[in-house]
């Protein structure tokens, strides 16, 4: 059977971002969620990113997914519980 | 009263789509040329692309009437979302932004199979990992759909891979049914119920009533998949008493030829067959244009091709966009005054027809109803009952005229039809409707997106949802046009390795593949049963005239 919790600890970052559009956004978060470490991520209309990321995903790696041209920088990197995702996602 | 849909629009007009090549969110025009529908976009980095969407304009309008308003989750569970802004169709969960309650809900078993289709990207090949969610992490997404609000999911399509290919399959079928779906599908070869004795009455037991069976035409080359197996599908479901819905893909110069054929299958088995739901193509993966253009075929093409090949027995006027049942959902909400389950789809999404079997007539249901006249009735009275119309009063007109837009001498010798209309909508009494099943047939259409038609309108309304053990509630075309930020990644996160799964299956083989016996198949009388097809309604067999 497949697992029922594939993580355990869990990073949930805070990125700035500059110089970003409404479908710009769009594209630098799906370029994020191409990283197989990245379980969430999302550009607000703050432009600020909000990133949950498992053990696989370094800071670096994220950093390097955005286009230089937006200076993304880490914000604040926090843990938290696979468990807690789980249950922010369900109803 | 029109109510306000605020989607689509005449043409040309603004959309979103993505880049088929690098899946840029871009603005993008649904124009006219030359009688046809076209999405058209610009990449900055990719260029131009400009892709047939619909092959009608006119059609195209005269389905845009219908498009209906959004009957939306109120509970979204993508938290991000609304809040902070939406990134459709990256933030998929459902989200605030989505239009439409789950109507369809999907949970894949597994992702073995015991066919290796060459069309087919969905099942591990050797070695892979095995993806096979808990019973536990079911249960989690089955209660995950039941606490959507106001419209909590009904309908459950248990898919794969082949769902059959589980050991706990009844198990599965048992939890569904315990937490409440009315109707419960399984998304089937067909070929475990048609070979594995008894296993179509247990799954009927569990709480089956539906298989959706992939059957791509009606001869061997056309259905490499099941032609042979089919037959013994057949008999199985129809001694459990569970109905087949046959679901051909379709694909201009590979099967089109087909489509009266098909239809003329299910009716030759309509004791079992309770419609056929036609998917034309949607590619995956790079395609170029060239052969885009070759195999792409949209709904209005291939009504076209249903008129021509069942002769006008069956016409392109006799299909409707499927939101315009929106009329009726209406109507009931307000005769209960509470939110019904509804079809708030795109209208270019899907159309559908019901047909009826008369001795050997076959009679589409809009050959004796004005549709479109009871339609824009049903909105008077639910204008009525809004502005403050006694509910009763209203019920009572409905029942007084509503054969005015029934022409009696037309309708099947054995149906009252204003009768059951009055028993569904005002009595809520569905016994009728089942009784007439075993002689009609649904003949719907259905077309999935691909990155190169996509219309972000269009996936903000689906309603046929994926639930996923990370909670998350993604529609059809978010799932499986962006597999490698859904679909693929999560089902890869919770699976196990090939080895894993083979030890704790006893070393069971997780890529057993089923081997077919031509000759004795051929020489079977489940086989004689259905080929050739002994009735042959539209005067030609198999799509060949």
């Amino acid at each position: 059977m497949s697992p029922e919790m594939p993580f355990g600890k869990l990073l949930k970052y805070s990125i700035s971002l500059k110089n970003t559009d409404e479908l710009e956004k769009r594209k630098i978060q799906y370029d994020l969620l191409l990283l197989e470490g990245v379980l969430r991520a999302h550009v607000g209309i703050d432009g600020n990113a909000k990133i949950i990321a498992g053990p696989k995903a370094s800071s670096k790696e994220i950093l390097a997914a955005i286009p230089a041209r937006h200076s993304a920088k880490v914000l604040s990197k926090e843990s938290m519980d696979y468990k807690q995702l789980l249950s922010e996602s369900y109803n | 009263m029109q109510e306000s849909t605020e989607y689509g629009g005449d043409l040309p007009h603004e959309t979103l789509s993505v880049c088929p090549e690098c899946k840029r969110v871009l603005k993008a025009t649904v124009l006219e040329d030359e009688g046809k529908v076209f999405i058209e976009r610009e990449c900055p980095e990719h260029g131009k692309f400009k892709e047939v969407y619909w092959e009608s304009a006119a059609y195209y309008r005269k389905m845009g009437k219908y498009a209906s308003p959004a009957n939306q989750t109120l509970n979204p569970n993508a938290k991000s979302a609304g809040e902070d802004g939406t990134s459709c169709p990256f933030d998929c969960g459902l989200c605030s932004n989505h239009k439409s309650h789950t109507g369809l809900a999907n949970i894949a078993l597994t992702n073995r199979c015991d066919l290796s289709c060459w069309y087919c990207f969905f099942f591990a090949k050797e070695g892979e990992p095995i993806y096979e969610p808990s019973l536990k992490d079911i249960d989690k997404m089955l209660q995950n759909l039941k606490a959507e609000k106001p419209v909590p999911a009904n309908a459950i399509q248990l898919t794969g891979g082949e769902p059959t290919l589980r050991d706990d399959i009844i198990d599965v079928i048992k939890l569904c049914k315990k937490r409440g779906f009315e109707q419960i599908q399984l998304n089937t070869t067909g070929m475990s119920l048609g070979f594995k004795k008894g296993l179509a009455e247990k799954v009927k037991e569990a709480g089956v009533g539906i298989i959706y069976m992939s059957f791509d035409g009606v001869s061997k080359k056309t259905n490499p998949k099941n032609h042979w197996e089919a037959p013994f599908t057949l008999e199985a479901c129809k001694k459990a008493e569970i109905g087949i819905v046959l679901v051909p893909t379709l694909i201009k110069g590979i099967n089109d030829r087909e489509i009266g054929g098909i239809i003329n299958f299910g009716l030759n088995n309509i004791d079992v067959v309770r419609g056929v739901n036609f998917q034309p193509v949607s590619f995956v993966g790079r395609i170029s244009k060239k052969e885009r253009d070759a195999q792409r075929i949209t709904i209005p093409k291939a009504l076209e091709l249903i008129e021509e090949q069942t002769q006008g027995k069956l016409s392109v006027e006799d299909f409707y966009t499927i939101p315009s049942i929106h009329s009726i959902t209406r109507f009931v909400e307000a005769i209960t005054k509470q939110k019904q389950y509804d079809l708030s789809v795109h209208f270019a999404c899907g159309a559908a027809t019901y047909i009826f079997l008369d001795g050997k007539k076959i009679i589409p249901i809009t050959r004796f109803i004005d549709v479109e006249g009871f339609f824009e009735y049903l909105d008077e009275l639910s204008d009525e009952i809004e502005k403050g119309g006694l509910r009763a009063i209203t019920a009572g007109k409905l029942l007084l005229n509503v054969g005015k837009f029934i022409e009696k001498e037309k309708q099947p010798s054995y149906l009252d039809f204003g009768k059951l209309i009055v028993d569904t909508l005002v009595k809520h009494d569905f016994s009728a409707i089942a009784k007439i099943h075993e002689k009609s047939m649904l003949i719907g259409m259905m077309h999935f997106m691909d990155p190169y038609n996509y219309d972000i309108e269009r996936v903000q309304r689906c309603d046929i949802h994926y639930a996923m053990p990370d909670g998350r509630i993604v529609p059809f075309c978010a799932f499986n046009v962006h597999p490698e930020i859904y679909r693929d990644k999560v089902q890869k996160q919770y699976s196990i390795p090939w080895k894993q799964w083979a030890k704790e299956h006893g070393g069971k083989d997780p890529n057993a593949k089923y081997k077919r016996n031509v000759k004795e198949l051929e020489g079977s009388k489940e086989y004689a049963k259905c080929y050739p097809m002994p009735v042959d309604f539209f005067g030609f067999q198999g799509g060949k005239k």
